[in-house]
């Protein structure tokens, strides 16, 4: 034998030897190994980020399409700003109303509050009662003008009439040779000077381009502010066909969709044109297909930025906007089919 | 590591083995114990799994059991009540301390976050509507009492959402500390199923190591058994007791083959010794017998007697003449310095010594032969029967005042030589007889030194030299004065 082959030899003969030890360390470093990861994975709540602030975001029951958008942009400025914001009451098993989860907000001591606001007197109280206790309380889309909130974030109502006059004018062309009916759909408690400032907006607009007495302008107000009731109120709307409005303005995502889907149902499409109200993948779907006529889309992105951003600006410095305007835009077929083009690409 | 090995080599077989074993017995103990943990590890999770529902729904029932305090305490104002208001407010205090009150991104924290917020607000109202009970301000009280309860409510609805939430997600944990232990089943048996077989194949390999030498020892030592030393050293690795054994049986091994050798080596020189003396035996026999023929070899006497034998016939002095020649034919026959001689030559000299005595001692011999003839080739060692024929005159009948007779027999007995010489003379006593023959130094033969022939041992020596001790040599005499026989068989060797 050579003594190369013998070299070999002794090496597999060490590499033999050398084995069973290899697998008696490797179990043993397998065993260790195995328990750390059931640590690790034994209870996802010791994986958190923690924050040094804590907001709430407390809108109230409908529109859940539009205050998702809000919130998710507002909780990504948040976090960059090491804040959190949390939706608040939105996972209770008890659907609670807006006022209720606002006072939860105070009782439980957060610290900082953005509230879809409105001109109810409790709303006010409790808005005033968080900001006597340290809480400062921004207001989002519509405002509560008589509380002590630091600052507003929203557009303008009487504005957003105006867009609605300004697309409804758009629609009807030359003056009507009959009279016709446009009809804002509000909701009843919510049935405040902000609601009537869009009606006014839509009023006066109208009243521009065509005068007094050719535009029947009305409000539809729906008793209880949740999906039945709206798609209660759209059947009977559209099951009367002698009543039947040529024009439908939805000032909500809820009622925007609930519109479109009634008139789809009875067959009243084209004889009823809808303005609907945000930009979601179905809404804009339905305005590119002409079911809605067109529109109206709030910037969320910039409700949601402004609004923690006014709050962070208070609670550091003490001093905030009282008042942030955001974009909004009317968005008609074309631009519809655009936008819906441009989030495929996205 | 090599350090460590070595000292382990340098250990007794017992410590070896015992320290192998302890090693795999602490190996196995160590897996087992580190499953065990793991195995407690998860029991413990799986049975704390449900820990935060039952925590939550012990708070729930705390502020359940304060509100109905403060509900009693208000409606009755009794001192019980404020006494089990006081138990719960301090109850639920303690329950909210374990809560967490950090913003987290974990929806379950942030929860329980809100969860200990309304608490203390709780708390705050619970206090305050005691106070204004105690303060029987009935308006404040009525309403703050309607505020507790309407808190409380929420908390219990933040509650039961909370626990929900957690049940789920505790659900899942049980699930995946379920299948975890499963897992872990599986892997326990794999590993010690791994630790086992790695331990038996670590002990078989060390078992080799410490066997290979005692094989290798075993067959050495069947090796040496069976009469073979010619085998290798073998070597000693370790310093235990079968290292101890191996060389002490290779010390054992080279000692036998060095007292081999050397036990050779005294047989070779014992025999070189014995060959030596047998050699300066053979050189002082020959040296012996030639001294001996030395002594009856007078070259002038022959020669002179020679002349005497030619001047006599000369002279026509017959008588003396024949007389000179036979002292001549005997005087040239001790000449001739050879060893052996035939029966004829023998006889003939005896005839010689007769007729020389016979003129030297007129009528005292009566001499006798029977031979046969076909013997007369047959070798022998030289002067034979001339010294036993000269014993019988010189010691049995010369001098004798009767009639000396001597007789000489040659015949042929079973294949064997008989040489027969016997006289009537003066014979031998059965002790000098013995003496004669079986004495290792018998006295000094008179005979030998005072007659001109050869001693009767020197003759028997030469005898047993020349035949190889195939002779028989016997002595008989029946006593005084009643003659001696000495009787010789020699084997028939051919001239």
């Amino acid at each position: 034998m050579s003594r190369q082959k013998r070299e070999d030899k002794r090496i597999r003969r060490k590499l033999l030897l050398l084995m069973p030890w290899a697998c008696i360390v490797v179990v043993i470093a397998a065993l260790l190994w195995y328990q750390g990861t059931v640590i690790l994975s034994k209870d996802n709540m010791e994986v958190h980020k923690t924050y040094k602030r804590h907001y709430a975001l407390v809108t109230g029951g409908t529109d859940d399409v539009f205050w998702s958008s809000v919130y998710e942009s507002a909780y990504a400025v948040a976090a960059e700003h090491d804040v959190l914001l949390e939706r608040f009451g939105y996972d209770l098993a008890v659907k609670y109303s807006k006022d209720d989860l606002l006072e939860m907000a105070i009782e439980a001591g957060v610290d900082g509050i953005i509230v879809e606001g409105d001109e109810d007197e409790r709303t006010i109280e409790l808005i005033n009662r968080a900001v006597s206790q340290n809480i400062p309380v921004v207001t989002i889309l519509s405002d509560c003008s008589g509380s002590m909130r630091q600052s507003y974030v929203g557009v303008n109502n009487y504005d957003i009439g105006q867009n609605y006059g300004e697309a409804i004018a758009k629609l009807i062309g030359e003056t009507p040779s009959s009279k016709l009916n446009v009809r804002v759909i509000l909701e009843s408690k919510e049935a405040d000077v902000a609601q009537n400032l869009v009606l006014l907006g839509v009023r006066e607009n109208l009243e521009k381009y065509y005068g007094e007495g050719s535009i029947d302008v009305t409000s539809g107000t729906i008793s209880e502010p949740d999906d039945f009731a709206v798609e209660e109120y759209m059947r009977d709307t559209f099951l009367d066909r002698a009543q039947l409005p040529e024009f439908i303005v939805c000032l909500n995502s809820i009622t925007t969709q609930q519109a479109y889907q009634a008139a789809v149902d009875y067959n009243a499409v084209g004889s009823c044109k809808i303005l609907g109200y945000y930009d979601s993948e179905s809404i804009l779907s339905a305005v590119s297909k002409g079911i809605i006529s067109s529109t109206l889309s709030v910037d969320t992105e910039q409700l949601g930025r402004y609004a923690v951003e006014n709050l962070n600006d208070y609670i550091e410095t003490g001093y905030t906007n009282g008042y942030n305007a955001v974009d909004m835009k009317m968005i008609d077929r074309e631009k519809a089919a655009e936008i819906l083009e441009q989030r495929k690409e996205q | 590591m090599r350090k460590l090995i070595r000292k382990l080599q340098q250990q007794s077989l017992r410590r070896k083995l015992i320290l192998l074993f302890s090693f795999f017995a602490l190996v196995i103990l160590s897996v087992n114990t580190l499953i065990f943990s793991r195995f407690g590890r998860m029991l413990n999770q799986l049975g704390g799994v449900y820990e935060s529902n039952r925590q939550l729904n012990e708070l729930d029932s705390v502020i359940t059991d304060l509100q109905a305090s403060i509900d009693e305490y208000v409606s009755t104002r009794s001192f019980d009540s404020i006494e089990s208001y006081y138990d719960n407010e301090q109850n639920l205090r303690n329950h909210a301390e374990t809560l967490n009150n950090e913003a987290s991104d974990n929806a379950l924290l942030l929860a329980e976050k809100n969860i200990n917020g309304l608490c203390h607000s709780y708390l705050e109202l619970a206090e305050q509507t005691v106070d204004a009970k105690r303060g029987r301000n009935v308006e404040l009280y009525a309403q703050l009492s309607e505020q507790t309860e309407k808190l409380g409510a929420q908390i219990h609805t933040y509650i039961y959402s909370l626990n929900n939430e957690l049940f789920k997600s505790n659900s899942q944990t049980y699930q995946r500390v379920s299948q975890s232990i499963k897992k872990l089943e599986l892997v326990s048996v794999a590993a010690l199923l791994v630790i086992i077989l790695a331990s038996v194949a670590i002990i078989s390999a060390s078992m080799a190591m410490i066997v290979k030498p005692l094989n290798r020892l075993a067959t050495a030592a069947n090796t040496v058994a069976s009469g073979n030393f010619e085998i290798d050293v073998l070597p000693v690795y370790m310093q235990d007791e079968v290292g101890v054994v191996t060389r002490a049986f290779n010390q054992m091994v080279a000692s036998i083959r060095e007292y081999i050798v050397k036990q050779r080596e005294t047989l070779e020189r014992e025999n070189e010794l014995k060959e030596n003396e047998l050699r300066m035996q053979n050189h002082l026999r020959e040296a012996q017998l030639k001294y001996l023929q030395a002594q009856i070899n007078p070259h002038f006497l022959f020669n002179t007697l020679n002349a005497g034998a030619q001047l006599a016939m000369m002279e026509d002095a017959k008588r003396t003449g024949e007389l000179l020649t036979n002292t001549a034919a005997f005087f040239r026959y001790n000449v001739r310095n050879s060893e052996d001689a035939t029966i004829g030559e023998e006889v003939r000299l005896v005839d010689n010594y007769i007729y020389i005595c016979n003129v030297r001692f007129p009528d005292e011999i009566h001499y006798e032969k029977d031979i046969d003839e076909s013997l007369e080739d047959m070798k022998l060692p030289s002067m034979i029967l001339q010294p036993l024929v000269e014993n019988a005159f010189n010691y049995g009948i010369r001098n004798l005042e009767r009639h000396g007779m001597i007789e000489l027999e040659i015949k042929e007995k079973n294949g064997r030589i008989c040489i027969s010489v016997w006289d009537n003379g003066r014979g031998i006593s059965p002790e000098r007889i013995d003496e004669i023959l079986n004495s290792p130094h018998p006295a000094p033969d008179p005979r030998s030194s005072s007659s001109n022939g050869v001693g009767i041992r020197n003759l028997l020596e030469r005898l047993r030299l020349y035949f190889e001790n195939d002779v028989t040599f016997e002595i008989i005499s029946e006593g005084a004065e009643m003659g001696t026989e000495i009787l010789i068989t020699i084997p028939c060797i051919k001239g």
